[in-house]
């Protein structure tokens, strides 16, 4: 009866304080619930550490020991024991962090579980103390569950009672059994499942298997759930969430008689995860931090790998539990607030403080265990005092603790094993280091999964958007009708690596049916590259190549079966003869058996190639294996014929049937697209020619108007190479030019903003926008580049 | 010599990779790495050899006798020379560089020697990588003198000079015996079946030798006097290594050892001396020989060719036709596919043999199958290293592959075909024996073969890729072959990796006891294909167009 009054009398006086100074309390109403929280977490902590311990530490089964008049009683009791911890935190949490998830556990899960813990008060605090008798920590009890009723009424009266949209009430369904399994305390399993699998939780045993397989499940479940979310700040929120209803679940068992007692303070390695944890995510002390990820990840590790628990505990036994909440959650948080985010990575500079701070702690220890032995002689922290490593290493390490120092000081013996403690620190550190080194691989990988998640993403998205451009359903059928029987390039930018010039700058060209287009311009120009471009063999840093109509980066499959190839470097597949080389390649294409051998036995013949065709490549001339490669290039009788220096090598006769194939190819209604140094044969064979020099195109011209101005090729050539002025600065890359940013992770960014909005609408929305964004990143680059050349000028 | 040392310098700079200076991160990473390596090394030959001094194998006091160190030496010594003739073979007559080295106005001699001098470099930083660490641990169980650990790194840098001027000089006749088999292949067909012959007579031979009981522990003493005998007899007949060890360890006296003694000059001055020799030899043969031997490769036959008939292939199948083809031209290749399908299953009869003998319980057989079960996978897992650098091999003609029109994953996976097939037929040669052998049901049979067939797949699968998204194909172009490619070496160390994990998986379930060992192990096994082919589409579909 008196815990009720205590409890009205705290939810009265609270009321009346939030209506009479009400309007006061609007303008600093943060300040007044960050006060509220810390009240209650002091409660909190109060009536926890005040208590011996749960009477339900010891039900098994929920009827074993059950200290309740019934067995549903003792279910409720429980479920509301392990809620109400769960409702702590989330409300001690709710001021320092403005998420909605909060305020809709507050105003719903809170609010409830707070209704029912008044109903349950006096069962709730018997669980605890044992007694209906009054004592401290049902008097801290009753005052956390009037503030739980009222904070939480109050966060349900200002935000719309029970309405909760739906994308937020799916958020708080996903994240409700990661609230419910992390914040259950360790003899909560016990009373509901009993007792299990005695014996068999060392050794890699199958429980024990269990458990460590469990740690690496939530390391994954909370990684790739959570690694979705860009916003660190409500990273930071959920990891807090966990380590601090670890930390409580931790401590279960201590009460404050625990803390007056040096000798059973939790100094183990693995137990002062649980502390340094959640006050780095409370007060973000980033070098305590790094402390925890080098040093106490590994001890974690290690301790879950050879478990010091007695080896008869059952699977379900509080103390197992416990161990294995304590030391998944000390393995596995670390590894997560850095892959998440929350805290930077590691560099050298941070280890550099880890092991000054493992230092440190290693002294302390060391101290600590040479001093408190006097008073308990089972003193072991980190396992530096008693033979428990060195048993499981065998002879030659328990040999290492034969070398002892003691000395007295003022009656206080001190023993230290000064070769055991150091190798015992010296193998730490090199542990360390080797932490250190795994951390940097996984980083990399990290790094690369995530680049080739946003690539995938970027050309899923890039197919989308073409299929939206030409209103079809299926990359694979969509076209641009404007480039039929076309090579079409445009504002096509190449730099190599992270190369700060461009390789090609801004080349944009169109070439029709039925003509024959010779590419000029000194070595090193860029020809290669822009023709490595077109072909697929190099992709374009920007801008766009289509061919036939068919974009070569967004259609690859399709664009490619438009045209023939000739590289430079003759380069083949050696070890194939003649004939199965062109065959593999006429199979690549589909192109059927007469038509393969129509084409075949026309050109083999025309480039005198009749003997060694059925010859291996690799025993050919140089000659040999061009005409090879101009054979398999004609083999399907592609759109466009590209030739990069085709005429290298090649004798007088094969020259000239090469020239001859091109003028066929053209006239039936093809593409010829070919560079050269060879000015004479560009001059009688093409239609039209362009000079490019240093990646910049300085002259495209009609062969037909130079003759008619009188001007040879050769002359129009080196004039317009030795006078043509290239702007360098238009090749240099400017890190703000908007080329290096794709359209689609502009389109994503967006994306991610209006998903509330109905899905198939934004989509076809974001889609147009994100294609007038493409369009407009075309001008911008443009006219940028235009802007430096007034600049310049 | 100003020419030479262009010549050498050029050479060596596209030999070894030192990029990794120009970053200081990279520097101490692989300085870490190297010395992790190092010791790594120097640890686990400690503890075999600290195995050795404590169960008195090689001798009945406690200590490890010089003559054992003479046989370690002997067989490094023969490796080395057999590395050092085959590579330099390939380094100084078939490389593709020479192409182009040939053609500078520098004379053959300097051209040869420059090329031994890399090679040389190249041989060192190998020793010190492997023989010096295994030595360091015998100097340190032997509680050698401090200057040991100066002396051997010094001595041995002066002695990697024989094995590779001596491979050089074996070159020569390497070099001529192989065109000569090359141009008269009935006898290089002859040759390869009597080798093959032999192995198979020598492994039935030993089969046969083999008693039908073999009780270590009883027969302990006969096997550590034969041993001991052994010892004697090498330090008696190959008294040369026994020489060496003694210059390189110094001589025991009253159970210490003493370093420098009148016999170390000796043995130094002799050294330096068979270098002199050989150096001289070396550049008296290569005046006249090597610029006509090193041209001679890129000399085409005009041979007429029978003519056959075009044939159409449908497009998913043509790349696995044609690849295989390729592979299967590749004489390298082919001959170490045939060696490790008739060496593979020859072992583990000669294994099973041996354990058929031995008379066990149910840990031994526990161990006797899942050892059974390393030995296959290590054999068809080095079978398939050559994965690591399928791509690359091709040179430039491996970009071709980006203008045609077919997707990625198809193109590149009819790589790998060959060596699919062949690991599943060396798997089936091999696991037939050792389950002929093995007290295991039918199903379960199927389930080890399948269990280790995926875990083999997956490693072709996860070689390809290092070779896809590190290509080497610049190298190859140039070099035709790479001494040390980093993809090679990740490949081999996965194999060794996946060996003893799935080793240790297998031989854990089992003594673990539970039901389905093997169903488990299947799942396991086909998970990790899985992930690696799921892997390996998803960054060929994202990066082809990138490399």
């Amino acid at each position: 009866m008196v815990y009720y009054l205590i409890f009205i009398f705290v939810a009265l006086l609270l009321m009346s304080i939030y209506f009479l100074f009400k309007d006061k309390l609007k303008k600093k109403i943060n300040v007044a619930l960050k006060t509220l929280s810390i009240v209650l977490a002091l409660c909190f902590f109060i009536r926890y550490f005040a208590s011996f311990g749960s009477l339900l530490n010891g039900v098994v089964g929920i009827s074993y020991n059950n200290p309740f008049s019934s067995d549903a009683l003792c279910v409720i009791v429980s479920i509301l024991v392990w809620l109400t911890i769960a409702s702590v935190v989330i409300m001690g949490m709710l001021p320092f962090f403005k998420y909605d998830i909060l305020k809709n556990y507050a105003k719903t899960f809170v609010f409830i579980v707070s209704i029912l813990d008044i109903i349950f008060l006096r069962q709730l605090i018997y669980s605890y103390t044992g007694t209906y008798e009054i004592t401290l920590c049902g008097v801290f009890m009753s005052i956390e569950v009037a503030i739980l009723f009222c904070y939480s009424l109050y966060i349900f009266l200002t935000n719309h009672f029970f309405k909760i949209p739906k994308k937020q009430l799916l958020e708080m369904l996903i994240a409700l059994p990661i609230i419910l399994i992390l914040s259950i305390p360790p003899y909560m399993p016990q009373v509901f499942f009993g007792n299990f699998g005695s014996q068999g939780l060392k050794d890699l045993s199958f429980y024990h298997r269990i458990y460590i397989y469990l740690t690496f499940a939530f390391l994954l479940i909370m990684y790739f759930g959570l690694k979705r979310i860009k916003d660190k700040e409500y990273i930071r929120m959920v990891l807090l969430f966990i380590s601090l209803v670890a930390l409580i679940s931790y401590c279960y068992d201590y009460d404050f008689q625990r803390f007056l007692e040096p000798t059973r303070w939790p100094l183990h390695l693995c137990n002062t995860a649980m502390f340094i944890i959640p006050i780095c995510l409370m007060f973000k002390l980033d070098k305590l931090f790094y402390f925890t990820l080098f040093i106490n990840v590994l001890g974690a590790f290690l301790a879950m790998l050879i478990p010091n628990y007695n080896d008869t505990l059952g699977f379900f036994s509080p103390s197992a539990v416990r161990f294995w909440l304590n030391h998944s959650l000390a393995f596995s948080m670390p590894i997560l607030i850095v892959l998440l985010g929350v805290y930077q990575r590691p560099t050298l500079r941070e280890f550099k403080y880890s092991m000054i701070g493992f230092l440190i702690y290693f002294l302390f220890i060391l101290f600590i265990n040479a001093w408190f032995t006097n008073y308990d002689a089972g003193v072991d922290f980190f396992f530096l005092n008693s033979d428990f490593i060195v048993d499981k290493l065998g002879t030659w390490a328990e040999n290492t603790r034969n070398i002892v120092w003691t000395f007295t000081i003022g009656g206080l013996t001190f023993t230290f094993y000064p070769l055991y403690q150091f190798l015992f620190f010296l193998v730490y550190v090199v542990l360390g280091l080797g932490m250190w080194f795994l951390y940097a691989w996984i980083f990399q990988m990290q790094d690369f999964y995530i680049k080739l998640a946003e690539k995938n993403k970027k050309i899923k998205l890039d197919e989308i958007i073409l299929c939206q451009k030409y209103g079809v359903k299926e990359i694979d059928s969509c076209m641009n009708k404007d480039s039929v029987n076309k090579l079409v390039v445009k504002n096509v930018y190449k730099r190599y690596g992270n190369n700060k010039r461009y390789s090609v700058t801004n080349v944009s060209l169109e070439v029709n049916a039925g003509e024959i287009f010779g590419f000029l311009g000194p070595n090193g120009a860029g020809k290669s590259t822009l023709i490595k471009c077109i072909v697929g063999i190099q992709p374009t840093t920007s801008g766009s190549i289509e061919i036939n109509g068919y974009d070569i980066e967004k259609q690859p499959m399709l664009a490619k079966e438009q045209f023939g190839f000739v590289p430079d470097h003759y380069a083949l597949y050696e070890n194939l003869t003649g004939r199965e080389f062109i065959n593999y390649i006429a199979d690549l294409y589909g192109v059927d058996q007469k038509s393969r051998d129509e084409r075949i036995s026309k050109y083999v013949p025309i480039l005198n190639l009749v003997d060694a065709f059925d010859s291996k490549i690799n025993t050919y001339s140089h000659g040999m294996k061009q005409k090879i490669a101009i054979i398999s290039a004609l083999v399907h009788n592609p759109k466009l014929w590209i030739l990069d220096e085709p005429l290298t090598g090649l004798d007088p006769n094969s020259i000239y049937e090469v020239k001859e194939c091109m003028k066929e190819h053209a006239k039936n209604g093809n593409i010829v697209f070919f560079s050269s140094h060879i000015i004479d044969i560009v001059e009688k064979l093409c239609d039209r020619i362009m000079i490019i020099k240093k990646g910049q195109i300085v002259e495209s011209v009609n062969l037909e108007d130079l003759k008619e101005k009188g001007l040879s090729l050769e002359q129009f050539y080196l004039n317009v190479i030795s006078e043509a002025e290239i702007d360098e600065s238009k090749a240099e890359v400017i890190e703000e030019k908007i080329i290096k940013e794709p359209p689609a992770s502009k389109f994503f960014a967006e994306k991610t903003k209006k998903e509330k909005k109905n899905k198939k609408q934004i989509k076809n929305k974001e889609i147009e926008k994100s294609l007038e964004e493409k369009t407009t990143d075309d001008n911008v680059s443009v006219i940028e580049i235009k802007t430096d050349d007034k600049n310049k000028k | 010599m100003n020419k030479f040392k262009t010549l050498f310098m050029m050479q060596l700079r596209e030999k070894i990779d030192l990029s990794f200076l120009k970053s200081k991160k990279q520097t101490l990473f692989k300085a870490i790495f190297s010395i992790v390596g190092f010791v790594a090394i120097c640890v686990i030959s400690y503890l075999v050899l600290w195995l050795c001094q404590m169960l008195n194998i090689f001798s009945a006091i406690n200590h490890i006798p010089l003559s054992v160190m003479a046989v370690v030496f002997f067989v490094i010594f023969i490796l080395s020379l057999c590395t050092c003739t085959l590579g330099l073979s390939k380094t100084l007559y078939y490389a593709k560089d020479n192409q182009v080295l040939l053609t500078y106005p520098v004379n053959a001699n300097s051209l040869f020697l420059s090329k031994i001098l890399v090679y040389y470099i190249s041989e060192v930083k190998r020793n010190f990588s492997f023989v010096i660490p295994i030595f360091f641990a015998y100097g340190l169980l032997s509680q050698l003198p401090f200057m040991y650990f100066i002396w051997f790194p010094v001595m041995i840098t002066i002695f990697t000079a024989i094995p590779v001027l001596l491979g050089a000089l074996l070159s020569f006749p390497i070099y001529y015996l192989l065109r000569f088999l090359n141009k008269f292949s009935i006898i290089k067909i002859a040759l390869l079946i009597v080798i093959l012959a032999g192995i198979i007579t020598g492994a039935v031979l030993l089969i046969n030798a083999i008693p039908e009981n073999i009780n270590l522990i009883e027969s302990w003493a006969a096997v550590s006097r034969a041993l001991r005998d052994f010892l004697i007899w090498f330090a008696d007949k190959f008294y040369v290594f026994y020489a060496l060890i003694i210059f390189f360890c110094g001589k025991y006296e009253n159970l210490h050892s003493i370093l420098f003694t009148e016999y170390s000059y000796i043995v130094l001055f002799v050294i330096l001396g068979i270098i002199a020799v050989l150096v001289g030899l070396n550049y008296l043969i290569s005046g006249p020989l090597y610029l006509k031997m090193a041209s001679k490769h890129f000399e085409f036959d005009s041979k007429k060719s029978k003519s056959s008939k075009n044939k159409a292939y449908k497009k998913g199948i043509s790349p696995y036709i044609y690849e295989t083809k390729k592979t299967l031209r590749d004489s390298k290749v082919l001959v170490t596919s045939i060696a490790t399908l008739i060496i593979a299953p020859t072992a583990i009869l000669l294994l099973n043999a041996i354990y058929a003998a031995i008379n066990t319980r149910l840990m031994g057989d526990y161990f006797t199958m899942t050892f059974n079960m390393l030995v296959i996978m290590l054999f068809v897992l080095a079978h398939n290293i050559s994965a690591s650098y399928i791509y690359s091999k091709e040179g430039e003609s491996f970009y071709l592959n980006k203008t045609k029109p077919n997707k990625p994953f198809k193109l590149l996976v009819p790589y790998l075909a060959y060596y699919g097939v062949m690991s599943v037929l060396i798997l089936i040669a091999s696991t037939t024996i050792f389950l002929m052998n093995a007290n295991t049901s039918a199903i379960n049979g199927v389930l080890i073969f399948f269990a280790m067939l995926f875990v083999v797949l997956g490693h072709i699968v996860w070689s390809a890729e290092l070779d896809f998204l590190n290509p080497k194909n610049a190298l190859y172009r140039m070099e035709g072959a790479v001494s040390v490619n980093t993809n090679e070496v990740k490949s081999t160390i996965l194999a060794f990796a996946l060996c003893i994990i799935f080793f240790a998986i297998t031989l854990f379930f089992l003594i673990d006891g539970m039901s389905g060992v093997f169903v488990k192990l299947f799942v396991l096994s086909f998970m990790f294909f899985a992930l690696r082919i799921y892997l390996f589409y998803y960054k060929t579909k994202v990066l082809f167009k990138e490399i």
